[in-house]
């Protein structure tokens, strides 16, 4: 790039000026771990979503010529077959897809509700506060898998439970959180500033609080998403989650995990499946932190 | 001392009904073991226009009566007496009714330009946040009075700078965003609490002398709570002398500066350094602490450092006598 160029870049950038998150994330994209990470979670959402429309396979077809079948590239059943004959690549990208689906939903749903529910009580203070953060203690009391066979036993086993499962247990840390970044705004002057300006209740925390809060909550947000990976997995391990023939990478682990001593294929490629993107996850989450306080580091 | 202009504005302007109007104003702080008294009966008014300064030391309520007429009075803290906006009652306002009054009517200033900017918004969008708020202006005719705004308190290519975040400031630009930000609905009131201590000194003389000028401008009443005398002197036209939660003094600005009547106003002009003065001793203070508001008696707050102390001191608050525009309230010196 030229000189001038690059002095027009710099121009054009003062010009619409750039927001501390706009900073941070430039911060997150010259760190080669978080990249790399960025990097990894694409390829596994592409491959998830799109590789089985691309592969033309059904996960649920069985191939009854090829039973319980190791990985070979011959017959094109690259990580192999499970005991019905279906094939384990087709069914660890879609059970993929529910895994990375669930994670992004509940994360979100979760968001939503601490960070308002975070914010409302930080900002009320007092009594009101009070009660709010009590009835989130005794949310935290209960045991989430108690939780998840209570709601499963209301709802029935969908996704649908598992989600407000999920979303209901992993709330409760986001709105202390929040709760907690909204005590220490609140006592900031450009709060008091927006009260003089005679901003009411509901303009100030949705406009100038809840902004504020993005640091922390995008951190722990990028590691609650790998939690409830691990958590639906968990629980389609324990039998509580996604039912067959639907799958999950949780699921595939189970099957895997029950047959693991005679094959190791229906085992090893989801876990890595997974574990990849824990790593990824966590690599991403990092970077967010170091990105959003750069002098901690 | 009765021909400056600015005393004969004030005398002018002096006839005219007041704009604010403060009465009995006592603020109580409830803490763990008892109850503070951190204002006492304080009580003036404000004509439209004038500025009106208020000193004294740390502690001794100035910001407090700022915050407790805007409202913004800490949550242990309560609120008696009267303060009245153009005749009507804004004190223990319910906040929907105190939102209106809020940023139109009457807005403050804060002392650290650098938190009382949201990080995470452009300064143009704080800035028409207020007015369309407000003044139900539309979004392009809100950018556009913005930006004028912006120019108005001298800071450079005001329009770029609309889109903006505070980071991208300086300390001195964004208390210019803040003042501009203040005066934008055109308020009747200002509250200035400290607005330059967090600036450098070149810097402050801009600001206040901006300040001052817009406020002139458009009529706006301002109330300037400092410790600085020097910036006193400079912009206001009347000065109160809190101590302790407690006027000892008010009047013109060049009658109590020029010849002091409370032992506490002394101490105060003499502990300011002069660049006129030939001697280079230590500069005077005044012997003691500033007062715990805990151990206060019903006396004289400044009883315990004052050199014309005597017995009914500690035990009598002297009552606040007024003659002509001044007000003292001291046992042994009379006006």
């Amino acid at each position: 790039m030229t000189e001038t160029a690059m002095a027009a870049d710099r121009d054009v950038a003062v010009e619409k000026g750039v927001s501390q998150t706009r900073e941070a994330m430039g911060r997150l994209v010259r760190n080669p771990a978080a990249m790399f990470g960025i990097v990894v979670m694409v390829l596994l959402f592409l491959a998830c979503f799109l590789g089985p429309i691309v592969f033309g396979l059904d996960p649920e077809a069985s191939d009854f010529d090829a039973v319980s079948l190791p990985p070979t590239f011959a017959n094109g059943h690259w990580f192999g077959t499970d005991d019905l004959g279906r094939d384990l690549l087709t069914r660890t990208l879609t059970g993929g897809r529910v895994s990375l689906l669930l994670g992004v939903t509940a994360t979100l749903v979760a968001l939503g509700i601490g960070v308002i529910y975070g914010a409302i009580a930080g900002y009320a203070g007092g009594r009101i506060d009070s009660l709010m953060m009590r009835f989130v203690d005794v949310f935290y009391a209960v045991p989430f898998i108690f939780f998840v066979i209570l709601l499963t036993f209301l709802f029935g086993r969908s996704l649908l439970s598992l989600l407000i499962a999920i979303g209901a247990v992993y709330w409760l840390t986001i709105a202390v959180i929040v709760r907690g970044e909204t005590l220490s705004l609140k006592r900031k002057e450009f709060i008091e500033a927006a009260k003089a300006g005679g901003m009411s209740a509901p303009a100030i925390i949705f406009r100038h609080i809840v902004p504020n809060t993005v640091a922390p909550v995008i951190v722990y947000a990028s590691m609650t998403v790998s939690d409830v990976i691990l958590g639906e997995s968990l629980l389609s391990f324990l039998g509580l989650g996604v039912q067959e023939p639907n799958t999950s990478w949780g699921v595939l682990i189970e099957d895997g995990a029950a047959t693991m001593e005679s094959q190791w294929w229906p085992l090893i490629f989801p876990a890595a499946f997974l574990a990849a993107t824990l790593f990824a996850l966590n690599y991403i989450a990092d970077g967010l932190r170091d990105a959003f306080d750069p002098k901690s580091r | 001392m009765l021909s400056t202009p600015r005393a004969a504005e004030v005398r002018a302007s002096g006839t005219a009904a007041p704009l604010l109007e403060v009465q009995g104003l006592t603020v109580r702080f409830r803490t763990e073991r008892k109850s503070l008294q951190a204002l006492t009966d304080i009580g003036f008014s404000m004509a439209p226009g004038e500025i009106l300064g208020i000193v004294g030391e740390s502690g001794s309520g100035k910001t407090q009566i700022l915050l407790t007429m805007m409202g913004l009075l800490a949550e242990n803290g309560r609120a008696f007496g009267s303060v009245k906006l153009h005749g009507e009652e804004v004190l223990n306002l319910p906040s929907d009714k105190l939102d209106r009054i809020r940023g139109s009517r009457m807005t403050m200033i804060f002392q650290d330009p650098m938190t009382s900017l949201n990080p995470y918004m452009r300064v143009g969008k704080q800035l028409t946040e207020v007015l369309v708020k407000h003044r139900g202006v539309g979004g392009s005719e809100a950018v556009r009075q913005a930006a004028a705004m912006l120019e108005h308190v001298r800071i450079p290519e005001a329009q770029r700078r609309m889109g903006m975040y505070p980071h991208e400031f300086s300390g001195g630009m964004r208390q210019r965003a803040m003042i501009a930000m203040a005066l934008l609905c055109k308020p009747a009131l200002l509250l200035a609490d400290e607005p330059t201590t967090a600036l450098d000194v070149t810097v402050q003389a801009q600001i206040l002398m901006l300040m001052r000028d817009l406020a002139r401008e458009s009529g706006t009443s301002v109330v300037l709570v400092t410790h600085d005398l020097g910036v006193v002197a400079d912009l206001c036209d009347r000065v109160i002398v809190l101590y302790g939660g407690r006027i000892m003094e008010d009047g013109p600005i060049d009658d109590v500066f020029y010849n002091p009547k409370h032992p506490y106003t002394k101490g105060l002009l003499r502990s300011m350094p002069r660049l006129d003065e030939k001697t280079h001793g230590d500069l005077p203070t005044i012997p003691g602490q500033p007062p715990v508001l805990s151990l206060l008696s019903g006396g004289c707050p400044f009883e315990a450092r004052c050199e014309l102390r005597q017995d009914h001191c500690k035990s009598v608050f002297p009552p606040l006598v007024r003659s002509g525009p001044r007000r003292l309230s001291c046992h042994e010196v009379s006006l």
